[in-house]
C-alpha cells in the first residue's frame, strides 16, 4: 500500500486522528532529532526536545498551511524550541562572546583528529559550544539551507544580525576546526 | 565592492562569496583576487573546508521511537483539557469570592483608603459578616471541645487570642495563595509538560 502524503496525514490529524499524527512523527522524528542534536550536542536532551517539538507542532497545526511542505516548518519550530532551551539552561549558555572566543582559542582537540569520526565529533562539539543564536543561524543556513531573509523571519531577528551571527559563528568554527586538524 | 573590502582581512566577503549572495561583478572580482592572493586563498580554503565538513556531517540515528510517547502526551492533554478548564474556572470563582469576603475587613483596617471600595463592595458585606459568624461559631466549637475533652485530660486551658478578623485574614490569604498556586501548576501541567 502506498504511503499517505504528509498533507493527508496533517489533514487527518487536524480532524482529530492521533494515529495519523503518530505516522507523521515516525516519518520525521529522525530529521527533527538531528536538528535538536546539532543544536544541543546532547542526545538525551535532543530526544526530549524532539518530543516537545512534535507536541508543539501539533498544537500549532491550526496555523499551518497544508499546501506548504511539512518538515521544513517542523524543523524551524525545533530550532526555535532548542534556542529557547539553550537560553533557559545555564549549562548551554556562554553568555559573553569574549568568553566564547577565549574557549575557542585555548581548547585543543585530541591528537587523533585525523580520524573521520573524530573530525565529525569535533565539529559537533564546536557547534555545541557556540552561543545559542550562532548555533541557530548555522543550523538554518547550513543544514536547512534557508536564505538570510528566511532565517531573519524564522528567528525574528534583523537581517544584519543574521549576517553578523553567521560571520562570527563560521569564523569561530573555522578556527576551531583548523586547530583540530 | 570597494577596494578596502577586498583586502586580505575581509572574511566577510569570502563568506558571502561562498553563500553565493554577491552580485556578479563582485563575485568575479573576488574570484580574480583569490587567484592572485595566497593569504585570501588560504582563508577561503579554510572556510570552504568548514562548509564541506558541515555538509558531510552525517545524521545520527534516533535511539528510540518516540511516536508512542508523543501520542500518549497528546492524548493525556486532550483528556485533561475539559477537566482543567473547569477546575481553573472554579478556582478563579472561589478566589474572587474569598477575596470579596475578606476585602471589606481589610479595607476597614486600612481606614479611609479603602472606604470607596467598601462602598462598592457593600453587597458582599453580608457575606463577610456571615463568614465572621461562621468563624465565631468555629471558635465556640473549639472552646467546647476544649472544655469537654481536653480539660478531661488535665491539659492547661488554652487562651484563644485570635480574633475573627485576623483568623479571616489568615484563612482567606492562605486560601487565595493555595488556589492561585494550584491553578498555576495545573495550567503549566496542561501546557504540554513532557510525559515519558
Amino acid at each position: 500500500m502506498e504511503n499517505p502524503s504528509d498533507r493527508s496525514l496533517v489533514l487527518r490529524t487536524k480532524r482529530g486522528e492521533l494515529e495519523a499524527y503518530g505516522d507523521l512523527v515516525r516519518r520525521y522524528q529522525g530529521l527533527v532529532f538531528n536538528v535538536c542534536y546539532r543544536m544541543l550536542g546532547d542526545p538525551h536532551d535532543a530526544e526530549d526536545l524532539t518530543q516537545e517539538t512534535f507536541i508543539r507542532v501539533h498544537s500549532h497545526l491550526d496555523s499551518y498551511d497544508c499546501d506548504r511542505p511539512f518538515i521544513p516548518w517542523a524543523r524551524r519550530i525545533a530550532v526555535n524550541l532548542c534556542l529557547n532551551y539553550i537560553n533557559r539552561n545555564r549549562r548551554y549558555g556562554l553568555p559573553l562572546d569574549d568568553e566564547f572566543e577565549m574557549v575557542v582559542s585555548n581548547e585543543r582537540s585530541p591528537e587523533r583528529a585525523q580520524e573521520d569520526h573524530e573530525r565529525k565529533t569535533s565539529l559537533r562539539q564546536a557547534i555545541s559550544m557556540l552561543p545559542g543564536h550562532y548555533r541557530a543561524v548555522i543550523e538554518l543556513r547550513h543544514f536547512q539551507e534557508l536564505s538570510y531573509l528566511e532565517i531573519s523571519k524564522t528567528l525574528n531577528i534583523p537581517l544584519s544580525d543574521v549576517k553578523s551571527h553567521l560571520f562570527r559563528a563560521r569564523k569561530s568554527l573555522a578556527q576551531r576546526i583548523s586547530t583540530d586538524v | 565592492m570597494s577596494e578596502d573590502r577586498m583586502n586580505h582581512h575581509d572574511e566577510w566577503s569570502l563568506q558571502e562569496y561562498l553563500d553565493d549572495v554577491l552580485v556578479d561583478e563582485d563575485r568575479e572580482r573576488l574570484a580574480l583576487h583569490l587567484a592572485q592572493c595566497d593569504d585570501c586563498a588560504a582563508k577561503y580554503a579554510s572556510l570552504k573546508y568548514l562548509y564541506s565538513e558541515m555538509e558531510r556531517l552525517p545524521d545520527e540515528p534516533l535511539a528510540h521511537d518516540i511516536s508512542a510517547r508523543v501520542i500518549r502526551s497528546l492524548a493525556l492533554k486532550e483528556d485533561r483539557k475539559p477537566y482543567l478548564y473547569l477546575v481553573l474556572i472554579a478556582q478563579l470563582a472561589t478566589a474572587i469570592i474569598v477575596f470579596a469576603a475578606i476585602w471589606p475587613r481589610i479595607s476597614l483596617e486600612l481606614g479611609s483608603i479603602g472606604y470607596s471600595l467598601v462602598r462598592l463592595l457593600e453587597p458582599l458585606q453580608k457575606f463577610a459578616d456571615l463568614s465572621a459568624q461562621g468563624i465565631f461559631l468555629m471558635r465556640e466549637f473549639l472552646n467546647w471541645i476544649h472544655s469537654q475533652w481536653i480539660a478531661t485530660l488535665s491539659m492547661p486551658a488554652i487562651d484563644w487570642p485570635i480574633t475573627g478578623l485576623s483568623l479571616a485574614l489568615v484563612v482567606g490569604g492562605m486560601t487565595l495563595l493555595w488556589l492561585l498556586g494550584n491553578g498555576l501548576m495545573l495550567r503549566q501541567s496542561a501546557n504540554g509538560h513532557i510525559q515519558h
